[in-house]
């Protein structure tokens, strides 16, 4: 655990900073007793610990924008944390600081709005209550219940951070990116000033399910910001109709020893997705969804062993069975074009016999991919992805391969290739398959040093790997932000320029995105 | 893979768990009730700790990262703060983080926390209102230093005479247990099961003033080796009256006879409600009074999470006469702790009491209930004096108590 002097913090204006915290928003909610700080001081992730000075609990925007105002007094750096599962060390005070905890009483659904389908939410509000609220409503009676285009992480991930911090949603093929459906924010700024965003700018009760605001979107400049300008303390999101019917059907390369084994499912997910008529399409491995079987009772290794390392899951909907077999028909037969072929689903029958774990109820449950794996797995996980053009992904894929021989292997001989994951894994394409999300995964196990520090090296080598190739990271990692200073030009000096006047002391959650010179 | 069986049993000490402490992910899903049977925003929160003080110290995996703290070399920790002795003894051992983390992920936090508990007995001493228990029991036999001579006073009011099991041959011994002995509002329990065992004639006996604390109340408070030692002289006390069935009033008994004596007992132990219900299976309780009120059920985690007893009290409850029975949105494996285990109800009493009454708004507000109704006595004095602190209207019941009344003419 690694400490970091700030010059800004010392006991004495801790000590006042928790007299002043505890007026503000009640000495309950308020510590810097040392046991409470160490559980904020880590993730899951390889990004350091730190422990943060002071953790407070707000529960409303108002006691937030207390602590901004009091923290600067203090000059005391601010770091926001909902659940705390991320992928990115994103919730790790650098500098220490006051945490400020989101997720404990920030925790209502503010509205619910079935003219305009969206719902506004805190921080607080977790994804199981998001789609749950979402399938009690119908917009039109008799028509079609509403879901919520839910990020693929857990039912007890927060909704807002994950649509804040640009997380990949279940329905992104068709719907966009998560960020594409947030309509309004009310953001504190980091003077305590309250900013809203969207069409909430000019009318709190706006929830016009358009995203953008008056003018130009300012809110963008927020999204995925991980409160380096500021804090969202609500939300309205959009929601989408739910297709009567879906079905999911899974695709492989016959060989799996085909050296163009990657290409091929590329070549089928270009294909597919430039029909318009799929869901989502998303190429996994036999070895994650084995991790993320939901039951106990199956033996995930022999499950892994099982099924094919690449795994392409096609998933489509419609309002009748003749319309999904329709698809699915289209589908097939452009599999069989790409060199792969159907997997009869009764094949997962033994393996997943509470029902295939990307069907909706058990997305909404365990997600269809990172809960899953990070519950299913021996330790911890890591994680990488970027958006590359679909026709670089063979090539980036090989270059994975080859860092997982040389830092994996070497410190895991004795763990199954196939239950590690780690290898690569393709989130639905945008639209039209246009882009495609790339994942590097690594499962490793925390409580190992040496896993820990080749796996240290491999993402670091990794990251390089997709900068290399002109690939903008999808989240800030460990001493590898997306904002790759060297690669930025302009878009570093204006957001530099905009962090300064937004932020002049470099309080709100400082070093996450280096969007200063003095980033660490 | 047996998950459940695990749950409050062979816990190892606080060392052995610091890999595991390493594997939590911070996924939260200890925390709430089962994602697929939420309904709305509230009630979702399930760590009775967590709910109430909000830190993540509290939950599981602020503990977790306590023990990574505590079992780094060298800790990263010394010095036991307060707060930090309160996320320890505030866990009541409700085993719901465990359910879903062995089941998703192989963990078993509850049981790392109970050695947790252990250790920080070791390293810093016991908690005096633990230790005032601990003694009680030694001294006492029972937890709440009331003499063993008024044990059985319990059984004064009954109209028939109970049988002596360490004299006479029984077959079937009722382990009233401690609360059903000494507590006044839960003696009620201990007459009403003595009572149905007795009409449809079954022959049992006590072990009146011989009966003797089963050590739950030590083992979850932590101080394992007092329990192990009381624990031996429980079994060969037990065993040498050559009962065939054990029946207990109180889920506490059973869950630590079943799990924390398992394999050391010559006979099998039955919780009263689960005995009951196989009376009314044979056709042997007849009931003939209707009882006309609507009400809920709270699962115990004792016989719940850890006895997998889910069944049984439903079957009884909607086998009563003029019994609307409404569910509570947390429920069976999903239940919420009533927050008075794991000595968080000699200790902290304050959180017993908010944790108790977030439930009896749960038994009001989604199951549209005033009467709360459970069978385990630790449960019902904590949420009986959350409802009569309340002066709503709100009662405690245990099923017992309304089989009894249910059955008479």
């Amino acid at each position: 655990m690694t400490e970091i002097e700030n010059p800004g913090i010392n006991t004495e204006n801790i000590e006042e900073a928790v007299k002043y915290l505890g007026e503000a928003i009640g000495e309950k909610w308020v510590s810097n007793d040392h046991a409470v700080l160490s559980s904020y001081s880590r993730d899951f992730t390889i990004t350091p610990g730190n422990w943060p000075n002071i953790v407070v609990i707000p529960g409303s925007t108002e006691d937030v924008q207390k602590i901004f105002r009091i923290a600067y007094r203090h000059k005391i750096p601010v770091v926001p944390i909902s659940s705390g599962f991320n992928h990115g060390g994103m919730c790790i005070p650098r500098k220490g600081g006051i945490m400020i905890d989101l997720i404990k009483r920030m925790d209502r659904v503010l509205d619910f709005d079935d003219e305009t389908m969206t719902i506004t939410i805190q921080p607080g509000v977790r994804n199981a209550v998001v789609a749950e609220l979402a399938e009690q409503h119908e917009s039109i009676p008799g028509v079609r219940k509403i879901i919520a285009g839910l990020p693929l992480t857990m039912g007890s991930g927060s909704t807002l951070s994950n649509y804040f911090c640009r997380g990949g949603a279940s329905t992104m093929l068709k719907h966009g990116n998560t960020p594409e459906s947030i309509v309004s924010m009310t953001m504190v700024l980091p003077d305590g000033e309250v900013l809203k965003t969207g069409p909430s700018a000019m009318n709190e009760k706006s929830y016009l399910p358009v995203v953008s605001g008056p003018g130009p979107n300012i809110a963008g400049m927020f999204i995925n910001s991980s409160g380096c300008f500021g804090i969202c303390t609500e939300m309205t999101i959009k929601l989408f109709p739910e297709p009567k019917l879906e079905e999911i059907q899974v695709f492989q390369v016959e060989d799996e020893d085909d050296p163009l084994i990657v290409e091929k499912i590329v070549d089928l997910i270009y294909r597919v997705t430039r029909l318009d008529i799929c869901d989502f399409v998303y190429k996994t491995h036999g070895g994650a969804l084995a991790n993320g079987n939901p039951d106990p009772e199956v033996n995930r290794e022999d499950s892994a062993e099982i099924m094919s390392e690449q795994i392409l899951l096609i998933g489509v909907s419609g309002d009748d069975e003749e319309e999904i077999r329709i698809k699915m028909d289209i589908v097939t037969k452009m599999a069989e074009e790409a060199g792969c072929f159907k997997v009869m689903l009764e094949v997962f029958d033994e393996i997943f016999p509470d029902g295939f774990p990307f069907r909706r109820e058990a997305r909404m449950r365990f997600s269809a991919y990172v809960g899953g794996q990070a519950l299913g797995g021996k330790g911890s996980f890591q994680w990488l992805a970027g958006n590359p053009k679909l026709e670089l992904i063979p090539e980036l894929s090989r270059g994975y391969e080859q860092l997982l021989e040389k830092y994996w292997k070497p410190t895991d001989p004795e763990y199954p290739r196939k239950r590690t994951m780690a290898g690569t894994a393709i989130q639905g394409p945008y639209p039209f398959g246009r882009c495609g999300t790339l994942e590097f995964d690594y499962w490793w196990d925390p409580s190992n040093v040496e896993t820990v520090k080749k796996g240290t090296q491999m993402i670091k080598k990794a990251a390089n790997h997709l900068i290399a190739h002109r690939v903008p990271l999808w989240r800030n990692m460990y001493d590898h932000g997306e904002l790759h200073i060297p690669l930025l030009g302009t878009y570093f000096d204006l957001l530099k320029k905009t962090k300064t006047e937004f932020d002049p002391d470099n309080l709100m959650h400082p070093d996450q995105i280096p969007c200063t010179d003095d980033y660490i | 893979m047996d998950y459940k069986a695990k749950l409050g049993r062979n816990i190892k000490s606080l060392m052995e768990y610091r890999n595991d402490a390493w594997k939590c992910v911070r996924c939260g899903l200890c925390r709430m009730g089962d994602p697929e049977d939420v309904d709305g925003q509230d009630f979702i929160d399930n760590c009775p700790a967590g709910t109430t003080y909000g830190f993540e110290l509290f939950y599981s995996a602020g503990k977790w990262d306590l023990i990574k703290c505590l079992t780094a070399e060298p800790p990263e920790i010394d010095e036991p703060t307060e707060l930090m002795k309160k996320a320890i003894f505030t866990c009541t051992g409700c085993g719901r983080c465990q359910e879903v983390c062995n089941y998703m992920k192989g963990l078993e936090p509850m049981n790392a926390f109970q050695a947790l508990k252990a250790y920080a007995i070791e390293k810093w001493g016991i908690k005096k209102e633990h230790n005032n228990l601990v003694q009680s029991i030694l001294n006492y036999d029972n937890p709440w230093m009331a003499p063993r001579r008024t044990r059985a006073h319990w059984a004064r009011k009954l109209d028939f005479k109970l049988k002596d099991a360490t004299k006479e041959d029984v077959d079937i011994l009722f382990f009233p247990g401690c609360n059903a002995s000494y507590v006044p509002e839960i003696v009620p329990t201990a007459r009403a099961t003595a009572n149905i065992m007795r009409s449809v004639g079954i022959d049992f006996g006590i072990l009146g003033e011989k009966e003797r604390c089963c050590g739950s109340t030590a083992f979850r408070c932590g101080a394992f080796e007092m329990f192990e030692k009381y624990k031996k002289q429980n079994i060969e006390q037990l065993n040498s009256l050559g009962i065939k069935t054990m029946v207990t009033a109180c889920a506490g008994c059973h869950s630590t006879f079943s799990h924390n004596y398992a394999g050391d007992l010559d006979f099998e132990v039955v919780h009263v409600i689960e005995y009951v219900a196989r009376l009314i299976d044979e056709g042997k309780i007849e009931f003939k009074n209707n009882l006309d009120m609507t009400l809920t059920y709270h699962d115990p985690c004792h016989i719940g999470r850890y006895g997998d007893i889910y069944e049984a009290p439903r079957k009884v409850l909607k086998a009563l006469p003029g019994v609307t029975f409404n569910e509570m949105k947390r429920i069976k494996q999903s239940s919420m702790c009533c927050g008075s285990g794991g000595g968080v109800k000699t200790a902290y009493p304050e959180m017993a009491l908010s944790v108790a009454s977030n439930r009896l708004d749960e038994a009001k507000e989604a199951a549209g209930a005033s009467t709360v109704v459970s069978c385990c006595p630790f449960c019902e004095i904590n949420l009986g004096e959350a409802a009569k602190a309340r002066q709503d209207g709100t009662k405690v019941v245990d099923i017992m108590e309304l089989v009894e009344q249910a059955m008479k003419g």
